[in-house]
């Protein structure tokens, strides 16, 4: 499902954030990806999910070279693809309206978006929550609007960039649940933090990025 | 089409103080714009003599071509010598049009009621060709340009259409700020560009058509309030319309490439989608 093999990245300045990265994530697998700040798991997160193009290396996902896709062929690798951005900040809108901002843009008509945007946010466990203000909202209820909003279009490759950032050690327990319940032996998960991992978490395959570098723990 | 109509209507919703401001001068520029484009037309030139322009007192005579310049003083000098004549000007048949043939006299009368019966009297006259009474009211030659005035109105054309950009450009850019959590989340959804530009030239085209129908609107308006009345004003309901439909596509143009300038802001930084 994921396949990275021989990446590299700098800087602009040429600051070595990526080295020789090798990375193999079965279908279907969940794993964690662990290191600490300014690390480089975002930046191999953006790679992943093709927002970002890879300067040397290969990055397979859904057995597509990433590096050597077309414009619109990555646009429709992206819509496969949940992202969570780290520090993600919702819309200045109501929850509901959240989610069905991204399905109406993604080409949904109205009634279709709604479902989706229901079964998403019941699925988050913040239905109720539908019509409140999004930046209303408190820092774990955010951070499951985030995962509704990854999971809104049902993506193959869910990537979540440090979703459990600012929160107490009971709420990303919360939160990891979730993460773990979207584990359905259908879609790969690769999710990146600076730990301390969770019960749930550390049940995943995780990996450390050290020094640029994956590494097994 | 879907997410099109959707997206546009987002987008209006998130024009706020700021760029509803910049959008509202921006329109008022393109509406001076188009409102100085339409004048250089509608407006006939100050000194000119054909047509409507000339006033009641003026007759023009044009001469055959076969008259010699002995014959031509001699006209002129019996047309001078006329009673109810205050002035007589000659004019080369090139001052005239570059086609033209014949020369021809500029007459003005001692007043706009013996000016009919003089033209009468000098188109009875051997080597003239036809006489030409003036329409417009005396007195009223003001709504006419002058050289200076069109200079003027070159100058505010340049202005207003620069002003014009500029506003856009800048009310985009408000507005592209407030939206730019919406542009980043579409940017790592795998929206497509061509999703997010329409909306953004179907807005400046909303703007120019706005600026071009209220011009449309005041020129109507202005044509019922003083045009019809005015002689020297040739306002006549074709030529509104013909000057007001390329009134439209002049806005609509203008606002087109407005848009087509605020989407190309999309490609900045501040919308990239992992800042």
């Amino acid at each position: 499902m994921i396949q990275v093999s021989e990446l590299h990245y700098s800087t602009e300045d040429g600051i070595k954030i990526l080295e020789d990265v090798h990375l193999h994530v079965d279908r279907g697998e969940s794993v964690v990806l662990l290191g600490p700040p300014s690390s480089g798991k975002s930046l191999l997160l953006a790679l992943l999910a093709a927002v970002i193009a890879p300067q040397r290396g290969q990055i397979l996902v859904h057995g597509r070279n990433v590096a050597r896709l077309s414009r619109q062929k990555i646009l429709e690798l992206q819509r496969r693809i949940g992202f969570y951005p780290q520090g993600f900040s919702p819309l200045p809108r109501t929850v509901l309206d959240n989610v069905l901002f991204k399905l109406r843009v993604l080409g949904e008509v109205r009634d279709q978006a709604q479902e989706k945007a229901y079964v998403a946010l019941e699925a988050v466990g913040m239905i109720r929550e539908q019509a409140t203000d999004a930046e209303d909202l408190s820092p774990v209820e955010r951070a499951k609007l985030g995962l509704a909003l990854a999971v809104c279009n049902s993506p193959l490759v869910l990537l979540l960039d440090d979703p459990f950032a600012g929160l107490d050690p009971a709420e990303q327990e919360e939160l990891d649940a979730l993460v773990t319940r979207f584990h359905d032996g259908r879609s790969t998960i690769v999710v990146a933090t600076r730990g301390p991992l969770s019960h749930a978490a550390a049940a995943s395959r995780t990996l450390r990025l050290v020094d640029g570098t994956v590494v097994s723990p | 089409m879907n997410e099109f109509l959707f997206l546009e209507r987002e987008l209006l919703g998130a024009i706020r103080t700021r760029s509803g401001i910049l959008f509202s001068l921006a329109i008022l520029s393109l509406f001076l714009f188009l409102a100085a484009f339409a004048s250089f037309y509608l407006f006939p030139t100050a000194g000119g003599t054909q047509g409507a322009m000339l006033t009641a007192d003026r007759v023009v005579v044009y001469l055959s071509p076969r008259l010699s310049t002995a014959a031509i003083d001699d006209l002129f000098a019996t047309i001078q010598e006329r009673s109810d004549v205050r002035e007589v000007r000659f004019e080369f048949a090139t001052q005239v049009t570059p086609t033209s043939t014949g020369g021809r006299f500029l007459v003005r009368a001692t007043s706009a009621a013996a000016a009919r019966g003089l033209a009468a009297a000098l188109r009875a006259m051997s080597g003239v060709d036809g006489a030409e009474v003036g329409t417009a009211a005396i007195g009223t030659p003001g709504l006419a340009l002058s050289r200076n005035a069109r200079i003027g109105l070159l100058c505010g054309l340049l202005v207003s259409a620069c002003a014009f950009l500029f506003l856009t450009r800048r009310g985009f850019r408000a507005l592209l700020h407030t939206f730019r959590n919406e542009i980043r989340l579409m940017r790592l959804s795998g929206v497509s560009e061509r999703t997010m530009y329409p909306p953004l030239v179907v807005l400046g085209l909303l703007m120019g058509a706005l600026a071009s129908v209220v011009l449309f609107v005041g020129l109507y308006v202005f044509q019922a309030t003083t045009g019809g009345a005015n002689p020297a004003l040739p306002l006549t309901t074709p030529r509104l319309i013909g000057v007001g439909l390329l009134s439209v596509l002049l806005g609509l143009l203008m606002g087109g490439l407005s848009g087509l300038f605020g989407a190309s802001y999309l490609t900045a930084r501040p919308f990239d989608p992992l800042p």
